[in-house]
């Protein structure tokens, strides 16, 4: 062994230490490694924040608390400044990094503070959950706090999460307008962008959207051609634009074929979004969501006809202007997050197991991949986990939650998926230190993070009104 | 490689796009919930009017920072103040690429300029004449100073009239006009609102006053938007309430009208009239409205040929005629900003029109003489002596002729080669209200004044009141225009 891996290695057995002896969260990155892989050597990865009146600077955290604000050196600024959280939007930490852990996650955790966690159940009782997750180690919450917990057949596999420089996508020939920066594909014409990402049965493909103007982005699955459109070759095509989202296949020999079409609504007056497109090869089903609200779902009938393993974005408008973030490639287990509306939530859970059926009763406990569960609270069943697919928690125990309105709860996302959020305290050397009314006091690393949202109510009136810097209708701030 | 194949799958991806925005097009094309009997939601609630009082600062690397500009110095630095900042941003100046000018007080005023006059450097300056000398024009501006030109670099010179008997000139302010609601189960609905000379839209939005349209009217104002241009105005309405196209013949009564829609991807006018169908005159486009970001629009109305003209930047775009007549029954505007993208309109002037297109200005660089061009059409070749306040000397051979200004259309001048070139460190490219622009070397920025030097306009210093932008570096869509459109 050598002496950079020993150190490592005993560097990891410390976190892990720290994080036993603490009695904290603290994320035993150790175990569950994210390792960052570097950008283009010599391109600095500076960080950057977006106020909630538009504004957005690049620059360095150079401190954060929840007492004393954000202080921030800006490269061309000769002093640092410390701005207090009531006008911060968010800090993009643009942790380039990797997820590696030695479990793959295989639920999905979902509270009733709109936090939501990828990781693995250890254990379900009558008052408490105890969850693990890659960034926070073992995590333990009262179980009125979970909302829902969707049991994942395949796994939570990322495959991809970026997107980290260009030198990783393959360009199309000729004039490409694609270009990269502040973690973004960017675009103002037309041009052909793809990689292989080794995509085999399933893909749920995950981006942002901004656009200055009306865009045509088609994104092409399951092709090995990254470069051009290649209809030699079995692929799926989505076209999108603000209006419509329209869905083809292509099979060499049989042509192109329309399999449907949906009208967008939600868009109108907007100037950003986020996408999600889902595949999966067993059922032929298609899906795609704006804003985590389904807008089109589509299945091929002469069953899946792709062969390849990547995906291409191309812009069809030579007067373009948009930008792709926040890409997350995953697999799908083909199921779908199942409106709340979709079932008839009451006093009682409800289980969705994967015959259809919905039985409504108590969960009691889950242990050693089985479910014990009172049917009607009356009849107490036990069930392998293997035929769950999903828990709702009934309403009535789940914690109410105060309206989020100081500036210092925060909300951090993961890299790989998932968010928390928590009363910000401090950011001491490399450990974001913070308390959540779900988990009690946390404490990560900050590489682990990506990016934290403040001043969460705000975000919903003042995200897309960012576009619109410079017509500021509000004395703001 | 695009085969014929995909092109087709294409194009029908395009033309279903194209379709949708017709249809969103529509001064208010979905049908609203009153008309489906269900209660109207309640009029959006006005945003709130209050002067801009942010800056805004542009950074070479992308960044833009609303707040204050506390002081500028070049070379030195900015300080850049906000409220949620302990202590001011010290920029390096070098840095900055654009400083957009929040309000200030009493930056509106009456002051009507008499020329506009283009300078070889791309500058438009616009005032009223004192004397021009063989070596300088005196011009008074309502920047607050006297700018003394170098008259051999001025390239064209527009008079403006006050016997054009100007209709409407603004916007000012909300006073006379009528917001409307625009309340579709599409669009979520909002209100223009009034800032610094200027109406802005950022949600479907609707603003109509009735100005008394003569049968013959030239309607100019200038657009800026952001994401997708999408605007209506409804010409020659008595109704000034937005009309639901979908829905025209359940609305209440309102006269015929003329809907001119400028989208990014299409310019069409229909005529609207309840109980009859819509009928559109006719479709075409322009790249200004799908590439560009801001545009000078210029409209001329004919009832007696039945037509309706549209010009962008100076460029005639298409000229409709309703071969059923002329179907406007008001005598109103209305503009309908239709929920899509956001957008600025300035400048707003509405004055008769004696049905001449006339030609715009141009730069007589290999001339060696100038073109005087009265406003009866009569064209003068000659040479510019010498003007005063009433009138210009213009020289015909050896014969000196005494032209008063109320006659004179425009004057370009012969051999004035441009001089228009990308900006240095330390030029500004400053932008004033009501359209101007003056290419100076900025030097210092304090209080109320903005000090520089410039080879044209001598070291000087004006108030700030009167700035809307300042551009350190040159940017594509927003360089000095090159159409030779004047902005009166």
């Amino acid at each position: 062994m050598s002496v950079d891996v020993a150190n490592k290695t005993l560097s990891r057995i410390l976190n892990w230490q720290r994080c036993l002896l603490s009695g904290t969260i603290a994320s035993c990155l150790s175990m569950f490694a994210q390792e960052s892989i570097p950008d283009n050597p010599g391109e600095a990865i500076t960080e950057m924040i977006e106020l909630m009146d538009g504004s957005t600077l690049h620059g360095f955290t150079r401190g954060l608390s929840g007492d004393q604000g954000l202080t921030w050196q800006h490269p061309l600024a000769s002093n640092e400044v410390t701005f207090d959280l009531t006008n911060l939007s968010r800090l993009r930490l643009n942790t380039m990094g990797l997820v590696r852990q030695e479990r793959q996650p295989d639920c999905r955790f979902e509270f009733s503070n709109g936090d939501l966690i990828y990781g693995n159940l250890l254990a379900l009782g009558e008052e408490s959950v105890e969850l693990e997750t890659w960034f926070g180690g073992q995590l333990n919450t009262h179980r009125s706090a979970l909302r829902r917990i969707a049991f994942l057949k395949t796994g939570y596999k990322v495959i991809y999460e970026g997107p980290n420089n260009l030198t990783e996508w393959e360009l199309g020939a000729g004039q490409n307008g694609w270009s990269y920066q502040d973690v973004s594909l960017k675009i103002k014409s037309r041009g052909v962008i793809g990689r292989d990402f080794g995509l085999k049965d399933s893909v749920n493909l995950s981006f942002d959207l901004k656009w200055e103007q009306p865009y045509q982005l088609s994104v092409t699955l399951f092709t090995d051609t990254y470069n051009r459109f290649d209809y030699r070759q079995g692929s799926y095509i989505f076209f999108l634009s603000p209006q419509f989202v329209s869905f083809q296949r292509v099979q060499p020999g049989t042509g192109v074929l329309t399999l449907g079409q949906s009208r967008i609504e939600s868009l109108n007056g907007r100037s950003e979004a986020r996408f999600s497109i889902r595949a999966h090869r067993e059922s032929s089903r298609f899906v795609v969501y704006i804003n985590d609200e389904p807008i089109g779902n589509f299945r091929d009938n002469r069953g899946f006809v792709a062969e390849g393993s990547g995906i291409s974005f191309s812009s069809q408008l030579s007067s373009s202007s948009f930008a792709l973030s926040n890409l997350l490639v995953t697999e799908w287990d083909g199921s779908d997050e199942e409106q709340e509306e979709d079932l008839v939530l009451g006093e009682r859970d409800v289980l969705s197991l994967v015959n259809q059926d919905r039985p409504k009763g108590r969960v009691v406990s889950i242990r050693d991949q089985s479910i014990e569960f009172l049917l009607r609270e009356e009849r107490a069943i036990r069930l392998p986990m293997e035929r769950v697919k999903q828990i709702q928690f009934n309403q009535t125990d789940q914690t109410t939650h105060q309206t989020e309105t100081h500036p210092s709860r925060v909300r951090a996302h993961f890299a790989g998926g998932g968010s928390l959020s928590f009363d910000l305290l401090s950011l001491e050397e490399d450990w974001l230190n913070g308390k959540s009314s779900t988990f009690g006091p946390l404490s990560f690393r900050s590489d682990s993070i990506r990016q934290i949202e403040f001043n969460l109510n705000h975000q919903s009136l003042h995200k897309d009104d960012a576009a619109d810097a410079i017509w500021i209708l509000e004395d703001n701030p | 490689m695009q085969s014929g194949f995909w092109k087709t799958t294409l194009n029908l991806v395009h033309f279903l796009f194209l379709s949708s925005l017709v249809a969103l097009s529509q001064e208010s094309s979905q049908p609203d919930t009153d008309s489906l009997g269900l209660v109207a939601d309640p009029l959006p609630s006005e945003p709130v009017i209050r002067p801009i009082t942010v800056d805004t600062i542009h950074l070479s690397n992308g960044d833009q920072l609303s707040g204050n500009l506390v002081q500028f110095d070049f070379p030195g630095i900015t300080l850049w103040d906000r409220k949620d900042i302990q202590t001011p941003f010290a920029f390096d100046s070098s840095a900055i690429e654009e400083i957009r000018l929040g309000d200030r007080p009493a930056q509106q005023s009456a002051w009507v300029p008499s020329i506009t006059l283009r300078m070889s450097n791309g500058d438009q300056v616009s005032g009223r004449l004192e004397h021009l000398s063989e070596t300088t024009l005196q011009l008074a501006t309502h920047y607050g100073k006297n700018l003394s030109l170098p008259a051999d670099q001025i390239q064209w010179a527009v008079m403006h009239h006050d016997d054009q008997g100007i209709l409407y000139a603004g916007p000012t302010g909300l006073q006379g006009w009528t917001m409307g609601e625009v309340n579709t189960a599409q669009l979520e609905g909002g209100q223009w609102a009034y800032r610094n000379g200027a109406f802005y839209a950022t949600k479907a939005a609707s603003i109509a006053r009735m100005i008394g349209m003569p049968d013959r009217m030239q309607m100019e104002f200038d657009l800026e938007w952001k994401g997708s241009l999408n605007i209506a105005v409804a010409l020659y309405t008595d109704y000034l309430q937005p009309v639901s196209l979908a829905e025209k013949d359940s609305e209440p009564d309102f006269g015929g009208f003329y809907s001119l829609q400028l989208t990014s991807y299409a310019v069409n006018v229909l005529m609207v009239k309840q109980k009859e169908p819509l009928q559109y005159l006719g479709m075409t486009q322009t790249p200004v409205f799908r590439q560009g970001q801001r545009a000078h629009v210029d409209v001329r109305t004919n009832k007696a040929d039945h037509s309706i003209s549209l010009l962008v930047n100076g460029i005639l775009i298409k000229r409709w005629v309703d071969q059923g007549g002329f179907a406007g029954e008001g005598n109103g505007i209305r503009l309908v900003h239709q929920g899509q993208g956001s957008v600025r309109l300035s400048n707003l002037k509405l004055k008769p029109w004696d049905g001449r297109f006339e030609s715009p200005p141009t730069n007589r660089v290999q001339s060696k003489t100038d073109l005087l061009t009265l406003r009866n059409g009569d064209k003068l070749v000659g040479r510019v002596s010498q003007a005063t306040q009433s009138a210009v000397e213009f020289m015909i051979g050896e014969t000196a002729t005494q032209t008063p200004w109320e006659r004179v259309e425009k004057i370009e001048w012969g051999g004035v080669s441009d001089t228009l070139r990308p900006l240095k460190q330390g030029e500004a490219r400053a932008h004033l209200l009501g359209g101007d622009q003056l290419t100076i070397n900025l030097q210092r920025i304090q209080g109320h004044q903005l000090h520089f030097t410039s080879p044209f306009y001598g070291e000087s210093a004006l108030e700030i009141r009167c700035f809307e932008r300042l551009d350190f570096k040159e940017q594509p869509n927003i360089a000095p225009q090159t159409t030779n459109a004047p902005k009166p």
